[in-house]
């Protein structure tokens, strides 16, 4: 059997079988959030160096920086869609305290990129996370935990507060107009 | 249950039906080539059998976009241009254009003897695994059936439905078997495939009755007229092949 003539056939096949069912899945690190940045826990450390340095940041202070660091341009769709924007005070209002010492902030990492060949485009599949940060009774940061979201719905959701208002989306609001004068 | 129903591989969350469609094609082609080992008649050389398979695939993979395309139009129209277009295929447009795609190659490497016997249970396996993919998705595939009131109703989120995924799997089931034994997986000729063919084409043509698809045809919907004209040219061949 010469098996430089069958290479051709079994590339096509192998071509053939990835079009057939659309996609090529490719198992993405879980390192990165759909803004690009690398997840928050890599923020949050021992050293002087760390943005959220624990036992000396704020809650305040990790709570302006985390929410910034999550925010911005939301690259689900790669090379083909628009991404879409969660601004700075939209993740701030999602962050919820669960007792006096512990607070959490919900975020995203690419668990997933699905790459369409015939498309020329490629999507991310996101899986949900929690940030749970631990602060002592100066309100510093002491230690955090990260945990998926059903962890969470499990055990924390029914203690959890909102700690800032939400957004309201008053999408039903008439469109103002300039009185004529 | 909650649909889909997601799998959870090495931490990450996947969905059913990729993991599922994977799995099909990988244990359709294993046992393609178990059943190709034990063959005892003299097969095909090795090099023409690729290239036939090239055939199936290519003409699985156009007959079931197609097919899925001229099924509900309007979507296809909504969605050129996205991968999502790439979603909808239909196993019917699979399997037609495979056969298609099959018979081509064969002409262009000068294949005369049969070759679809040895695919039949393949190919019952990969379907009876990909609706079990089709099953977990829930209302998202499409392919449930209407409402009813029957005890064995499947409520995928709206209401009892029939579990016409289901049904398929019972049906490939019994049917890849009687054919099975009653041909004594005696791959020659090429006729347990034309009945294979048959008998899955006027099923499908049927449970499609069931569906709340799209039936602009004269009441049919685009895979009930390609399933009754497969099944025609299926049992006519048959037909000439027990002559």
């Amino acid at each position: 059997m010469n098996q430089r003539r069958i290479r051709l056939p079994i590339l096509l096949a192998f071509v053939g079988v990835l079009a057939l069912v659309g996609c090529i899945p490719l198992p993405a690190t879980q390192q990165f959030m759909p803004n690009g940045n690398l997840k928050p826990s890599w923020k949050i450390g021992k050293g002087k160096s760390n943005p959220v340095w624990l036992g000396h940041t704020k809650l305040d202070e990790a709570i302006a920086f985390l929410s910034k660091h999550v925010s911005g341009k939301q690259w689900d769709a790669i090379f083909m869609a628009g991404p879409n924007h969660q601004d700075e005070p939209h993740i701030r209002s999602t962050w919820q305290k669960i007792d006096d010492h512990h607070f959490s902030m919900p975020y995203n990492v690419r668990a997933w990129i699905f790459v369409w060949p015939l498309c020329a485009s490629a999507t991310a599949e996101t899986d949900g996370k929690y940030l749970i940060l631990e602060t002592d009774d100066a309100n510093r940061i002491v230690d955090y935990d990260v945990i998926s979201r059903s962890e969470f719905y499990d055990k924390y959701s029914a203690k959890a507060k909102d700690m800032f208002p939400r957004p309201k989306l008053d999408l039903l609001a008439p469109l103002t107009t300039k009185p004529t004068e | 249950m909650t649909f889909p129903v997601y799998f959870h591989v090495f931490g990450r969350t996947i969905h059913p039906h990729l993991v599922m469609e994977m799995l099909a094609y990988t244990a359709g082609f294993q046992f393609y080539l178990l059943l190709r080992r034990k063959q005892i008649q003299p097969t095909v050389p090795i090099e023409q059998n690729l290239w036939i398979i090239v055939g199936a695939i290519f003409g699985a993979l156009i007959g079931s976009k197609l097919l899925a395309w001229i099924e509900s139009p309007s979507e296809f129209v909504q969605v050129l241009g996205t991968p999502a277009m790439l979603g909808g295929k239909t196993i019917v447009g699979g399997l037609l254009g495979g056969w298609a795609g099959v018979e081509f190659a064969k002409k262009r490497v000068d294949v005369t003897q049969s070759t679809g016997d040895l695919f039949v249970l393949p190919l019952a396996l990969g379907i009876c695994i990909g609706r079990v993919g089709c099953f977990l998705t829930g209302l998202d595939d499409h392919t449930y059936g209407t409402f009813t009131s029957l005890p064995w109703g499947v409520n995928f989120g709206d209401g009892p439905r029939h579990p016409t995924q289901l049904y398929e799997i019972a049906f490939i089931a019994v049917l890849g078997i009687l054919l099975a034994t009653r041909y004594k997986l005696a791959y020659t000729n090429g006729q347990t495939f034309r009945l294979f063919m048959a008998g899955y084409l006027l099923f499908r043509f049927g449970v499609e009755f069931l569906k709340p698809s799209y039936k602009p045809y004269v009441g049919m919907s685009a895979i009930q007229i390609a399933s009754l004209v497969g099944a025609i040219v299926a049992v006519r061949l048959w037909k000439r092949g027990a002559q």
